[in-house]
């Protein structure tokens, strides 16, 4: 694999090579960047031209748009409070405060720097130890999973704005909104009403869009008293100084560490990583009481980890055949019509090939940086433009990109609901982020909870024997939703 | 001490009910009858029964406190949501360009403005551009119009 | 006034009338039922230019992803039969789930036009694993009933009823556990770290991984495992006896003989195109040409079949 490397750079640093990437890393960032359009139809509207290149440009053209459209949505996320991608949607906690706060240019600078190396750790990450990983993976077995969601979910405590109960109400809503549709033991139809378009069940991504971007659409025409103020104050990306950085190194290491695990399991991905991550740092950062007003630390957790994940789902994929996701999973097929087998054999059939892949994606993550600044420079006149013509052109694209996802019309009426409800919710003062947790972790939970249950016979208590690993994460779980007691109690003695 | 029934009061009340709602029709259907975690309505009933403690008890909260909402312009957030809503149920039939074009005037119009070469303009290239580019430039196609294959 | 206005120039625009004569028109567009860049995606993307020259037209890709394939098929069962959309379903899409669930479509509702590929299934077990032979497994799971497992990639998928059509043929699978996965990958995973004995899917998975076949649901042997038995050299009678991946385009039931006889020789032209028998060459893809006449008989006689095998599943 190392030794392969030389090689393979003569395949990535030709004109052609470079070309692909960073055009490729452009649009990605440029797609992620526009509301409502998310990392997966991006990859499906590129996905055809990929079809008459040859093996290494088709790939990196596709990891290029993967890793550009992951750190494009935090463009958005944070200059008009509409994640382009669910993986974003921690990025909006911070990231869009300051942005009110006229930071906007500082928020992402230190946004970009966090993607940056997140990316970059998790390239060396796959470039040395991929192997070794997909075998650890294999570790995580069904109750091992749920134990991990398990832990996922107490994230929605250190999310919930405002009111506990209110962000915990909102968390169970959307876990409740991923049960409807089609059992994943018995494939019946549950809570349909009859009603045939609800077997496919709600679409992640119309439900964050509607409760995001359609839901901020309305709550501007709430408050809007004229139409011609611009949406937000920027100008460009202003990169943190180095003496900034005191104090965020350990936060920055420690959530770029578990976006790269997270990635690699299967099953999970991006939006949960940058979740756990996101508590994770609220929960041990020295200015945790700062977070969700505009706090540096919490954008880089998501960030972070977010564009970290985009390298540990690559693991699996490439050391075992074994997509992590939907757009791995395109890239294993794309690889297969050029005439190479995804599998257990990819690595050591085809080490150039790899190589290639591996290198090529350290560099886009090099080029994020400079492209994502250009990119926004691009987007400042923009978003100079009057705020009404904004939200107009806000709702087209949600629609647009709602509709691709998976192109049936009825998840362009979830997006319109969702919209309308995530506008009364949020203005009684439910926050939004625990919904979308609870819709992203609640199927991986029901999965993983009833397969370990028909593995065990029934038996919950056996999750716990003989499971380790399963056994620390869920004590840990308890760990950080005791926390909040734990220091009331220490305050209260000290006082 | 504000009305009894305040905005944020019936917002509780109302996910109460749904839960309860939901947690009944749970029982009413028919599933195989495999029992515990081959059962569809396992997980389900789980997840509800949770949310009927929670949304129980944020009634309470919300009775005993006794916040009001900010006042809001309602009218342009009524006009847009039902917008929304013929939007998207328009947009299969008419196809997205021609329902595209038609909520974004509603929308400029419900947020105040008044030129009307503005109100033509932006949703009519907005849309325009979006149709170009997927229809005809990706072949991704949006839904099309029946009267014209290529809008 | 406006309504007659638009009426009158939705008359204009598309005539009520299909004619088969100067068929194709405009675009046609070829559904598939499942989410951009899968395997059904690629197929077809590779597939429609040649349609499109074969036809002297254009034909372009869509995709519609919901409830395994059958968001996508109900959508198309109730439109206008013009020949302008054609859906590729599976067998799953086609005649398993209109079985399993209460959907818009059924046996009737479709006009066949042609089928494109079929791939005889395989059961697999880990190449590490002490099972040598399918005799192996039975005895296996005779001697210690509800311990062995078999995945699958979700209910009513291929997968599963691949390792149906085995326990259940072999008289086995009230024996045995069936662990439901949400995609292949996942189950592979587990079938790797041990959670999982059993899997089935076509033969193509052979190259991806160290798996060991047992046993082939096709009426001879493979030349790709020569060693393998057939599921009737075993002792598993039919109907369960042959089980295969096939997919095929669909148009909306009536549709015109003449229409569907242009579509069903374009279909054929394609799929004898160099650059279609490229791609099948390059990703292993078994094709399989039938005409509308003998894929509409096929493809009855395969719902009439399968219902036996979803029977037996408990779906």
């Amino acid at each position: 694999m190392i030794q392969s490397i030389p090689e393979a750079l003569s395949l990535i640093l030709t004109f052609e090579g470079m070309l692909v990437l960073t055009l490729g890393t452009m649009l990605g960032i440029i797609l992620g960047a526009l509301p409502g359009i998310g990392s997966t139809v991006a990859v499906a509207m590129i996905l055809p031209f990929t079809l008459t290149m040859s093996q290494a440009p088709a790939i990196l053209l596709l990891l290029a748009i993967y890793a550009g459209s992951v750190y494009g949505g935090s463009i958005s996320a944070i200059l008009i409070n509409t994640p382009g991608t669910p993986q974003s949607a921690a990025t909006c906690l911070d990231g869009y405060p300051m942005a009110q706060r006229g930071e906007a240019g500082k928020a992402l600078g230190w946004s970009t720097i966090a993607s940056v190396c997140g990316g970059l750790f998790s390239a060396v990450v796959l470039i040395f130890a991929a192997p070794q990983l997909a075998a650890f993976a294999l570790n995580f077995g069904p109750i091992e999973t749920f134990a991990l969601i398990l832990l996922g979910l107490t994230c929605i405590v250190s999310v919930s704005e405002g009111s506990l109960i209110k962000g915990l109400i909102a968390g169970f809503i959307g876990i409740f909104l991923s049960t409807v549709g089609g059992d994943p033991i018995t494939g019946e139809a549950r809570f349909t009403f009859g009603q045939f378009q609800l077997i496919a069940g709600f679409n992640l991504l119309a439900v964050v869009i509607g409760v995001f971007a359609l839901s901020e659409v309305l709550i501007r025409a709430a408050a809007l008293r004229d139409g011609d103020t611009p949406l937000v104050d920027f100008d460009g990306i202003v990169l943190p100084k180095l003496r900034e950085w005191k104090g965020r190194i350990k936060g920055l290491v420690k959530s770029v560490l578990i976006g790269t695990g997270i990635g690699i399991l299967p099953g999970t991905g991006a939006a949960t990583a940058a979740f756990i991550s996101y508590a994770e740092a609220r929960r041990s950062a020295p200015t945790r009481d700062n977070f969700g007003k505009g706090e540096p630390d919490g954008l880089i957790a998501s960030e972070s980890a977010n564009n970290a994940v985009t390298g540990g789902a690559l693991v699996p994929t490439m050391a075992l055949g074994i997509p992590g996701d939907a757009i791995t999973a395109v890239m294993l097929a794309t690889l297969t019509l050029h005439g190479v087998t995804p599998g257990i054999r990819l690595m050591t059939e085809n080490p150039v090939l790899m190589a290639a892949i591996f290198s090529g994606f350290f560099v886009i993550n090099l080029m994020l940086l400079p492209l994502g600044m250009l990119v926004s420079r691009m987007a400042a006149p923009i978003l100079r433009i009057k705020e009404a013509y904004m939200l107009v052109m806000i709702t087209l694209l949600c629609t647009v990109g709602v509709y691709f996802v998976r192109g049936i019309p009825f998840d362009l009426l979830v997006m319109a609901g969702a919209g309308i409800l995530g506008f009364t919710l949020r203005r009684q003062g439910y926050p939004m982020a625990p919904l979308v947790i609870g819709m992203v972790l609640g199927p991986t939970l029901e999965i993983s909870l009833r397969q370990g249950l028909i593995i065990t016979d029934g038996s919950f208590a056996a999750f716990f024997v003989g499971h380790p690993i399963a056994a620390v994460l869920v004590a840990a779980a308890f760990g950080i939703l005791s926390l909040p007691f734990v220091r009331m109690l220490k305050n209260r003695k000290a006082s | 001490m504000s009305a009894l029934l305040s905005e944020r009061r019936v917002v509780s009340l109302i996910i109460l009910m749904l839960t309860v709602g939901l947690i009944l029709s749970t029982f009413g259907l028919e599933f195989s009858d495999l029992g515990g975690a081959f059962s569809p309505m396992f997980f389900p009933r789980i997840i509800l029964g949770v949310l009927l403690v929670l949304a129980a008890l944020n009634v309470v909260i919300d009775l005993l406190a006794n916040d009001t909402a900010k006042p809001i312009e309602l009218l342009p957030v009524m006009i847009i949501s039902g917008a929304f809503l013929g939007y998207v149920l328009l947009l299969p039939t008419v196809g997205y360009f021609i329902s595209s074009v038609c909520v974004g005037i509603i929308i400029l119009l419900a947020l105040g403005l008044r030129n009307p070469v503005q109100i033509l303009l932006v949703p009519v290239c907005s849309a325009g551009a979006l149709v170009g580019l997927f229809n005809h430039v990706l072949k991704m196609p949006l839904p099309n119009s029946p009267f014209f294959w290529w809008i | 006034m406006l309504k007659y206005s638009i009426a009158a120039l939705a008359l204009a625009a598309c005539p009520a009338t299909v004619s088969a004569e100067g068929f194709p028109e405009r675009p046609i567009n070829l559904v598939v039922p499942f989410n951009a860049g899968g395997g059904t995606d690629l197929l077809l993307r590779a597939f429609a230019p040649h349609m499109a020259e074969a036809l002297g037209g254009n034909a372009f890709v869509s995709n519609m992803a919901g409830g395994s394939g059958t968001i996508a098929a109900g959508a198309l069962a109730g439109q206008k039969p013009d020949g302008y959309q054609l859906g590729y379903w599976s067998v799953t899409v086609a005649t398993v789930q209109p079985q399993i669930k209460d959907v818009p479509y059924g046996v009737d509702s479709w006009t066949p036009i042609c089928s494109v590929a079929a791939s005889p299934t395989v059961l697999f077990t880990q190449a590490d694993s002490p099972f040598q032979t399918i005799e192996d497994v039975v005895a296996a799971v005779k001697a210690d009933p509800g311990k062995y497992i078999y995945g699958s990639s979700g209910p009513g998928a291929i997968t599963h009823l691949t390792a149906v059509a085995a326990f259940s043929g072999l008289g086995v699978i009230d024996d045995m556990k069936h662990l439901p996965f949400q995609g292949s990958g996942p189950a592979l995973q587990a079938m790797a770290a041990g959670t999982i004995q059993f899997f089935g899917d076509t033969e193509l998975l052979m190259a991806s991984g160290d798996f060991r076949p047992l046993v082939v649901f096709n009426s001879e042997r493979l030349e790709s495992m020569p060693d393998v038995p057939t599921a009737t050299e075993v002792g598993i009678s039919a109907p369960l006896n042959e089980l295969y991946l096939w997919g095929g385009f669909f148009g909306p039931a009536g549709m015109d003989p003449e229409i569907t006889a242009t579509l069903s020789k374009a279909c054929e032209a394609a799929m004898n195109s160099d650059g279609f028998q490229k791609f099948a060459a390059d990703t292993s893809t078994v094709l399989d040409y039938r005409n509308a006449a003998d894929f509409d008989a096929f493809f009855r006689a395969q719902y009439e079949a399968n219902s036996t095998l979803i029977e037996a599943a408990g779906l």
